[in-house]
């Protein structure tokens, strides 16, 4: 765990103090799109490899789908107080 | 739109060639994935890092802000956790997990499938895509039924990039200033809680 959160905060810290060098940054952009697309590739062939993965991919995606149905209505549930005050108030102002 | 048809598409490239066996023998005895996840964590930080504009608005703007990515996390952690009760195969803490990417299904599904496992993973990656294309199809029936926010909650981390037309366009121009940031929370947050939850 400590080596994710080193990693990220190397990059945040880097990032910030190359926050003018926009030709940088950019390059930093691409660059994550392109390990974004090579990793997926080795999760997938990785997931392909193992029967385990591949023979439970259905109830997998049914139990994900219904995960992220439960995520969607608890944000959308928290979210409507907040609403109210932050910008029903500011209109009452 | 294009992005996640791309993503998509070198993930089931990947996994099609692993069923059939069609890899080379390197990348079946090498653990390439974990050294390649520390660069793309790295890489991350430094795009979050140099998002002037979004600092500035986290600075500057009310604080109060910060209650719509706070709410979306309760409302995502507690969400995911009620259905895992109810559903067979997965235990609240990997429910947690998955619920964590909020939407950020490339960088959640890789942490997970590497700190935990590629099943967990491949649930986290169909979970999360989901959750963004629940968004995209279902905003103005939320926006309508449960105001104007529920388009930003229900986006997650997508709210900043993938989902906000929609958002923009349903909510209005006030609530999407208000997705960009809270989408930048999200995605800021994603990793750490991701390898949280997992190591709880």
């Amino acid at each position: 765990m400590l080596k994710v959160f080193i990693f990220l905060f190397a990059g945040i810290i880097t990032g910030f103090l190359l926050r003018e060098k926009k030709r940088v940054v950019a390059f930093f952009e691409k660059a994550l799109m392109f390990s974004v697309f090579l990793l997926l590739f080795f999760f997938g062939a990785e997931a392909g490899l193992n029967e385990k993965v591949t023979s439970t991919f259905f109830s997998s995606g049914i139990n994900g789908i219904l995960i992220s149905v439960g995520a969607v209505l608890g944000s959308i549930l928290f979210s409507i107080p907040v609403y109210f005050f932050i910008f029903k108030k500011k209109e009452a102002e | 739109m294009k992005d996640s048809l791309i993503i998509t598409a070198f993930f089931v490239l990947g996994l099609i060639l692993g069923i059939y066996k069609f890899l080379p023998q390197i990348i079946l005895e090498n653990n390439f994935s974990t050294y390649a996840l520390y660069l793309l964590l790295f890489f991350v930080g430094v795009t979050m890092g140099a998002d002037k504009k979004t600092w500035i608005f986290f600075f500057s703007k009310s604080l109060k802000l910060i209650f719509i990515p706070a709410a979306i996390i309760i409302g995502s952690l507690g969400g995911s956790a009620l259905v895992s009760l109810a559903v067979k195969g997965i235990s609240v803490k990997e429910a947690l997990a998955v619920g964590a990417g909020f939407g950020y299904y490339s960088l959640s599904s890789i942490i997970i499938a590497e700190l935990h496992s590629e099943a967990l993973g491949m649930t986290a990656l169909l979970s999360n895509i989901s959750r963004e294309i629940i968004t995209l199809i279902l905003t103005p029936f939320f926006v309508k039924c449960f105001g104007p926010l529920s388009s930003v909650a229900s986006g997650g981390a997508t709210a900043m990039d993938t989902t906000l037309p929609v958002i923009a366009k349903f909510s209005g121009k006030e609530i999407a200033a208000a997705a960009v940031f809270s989408g930048f929370v999200l995605t800021l947050i994603t990793p750490f809680a991701v390898t949280f939850i997992l190591n709880f």
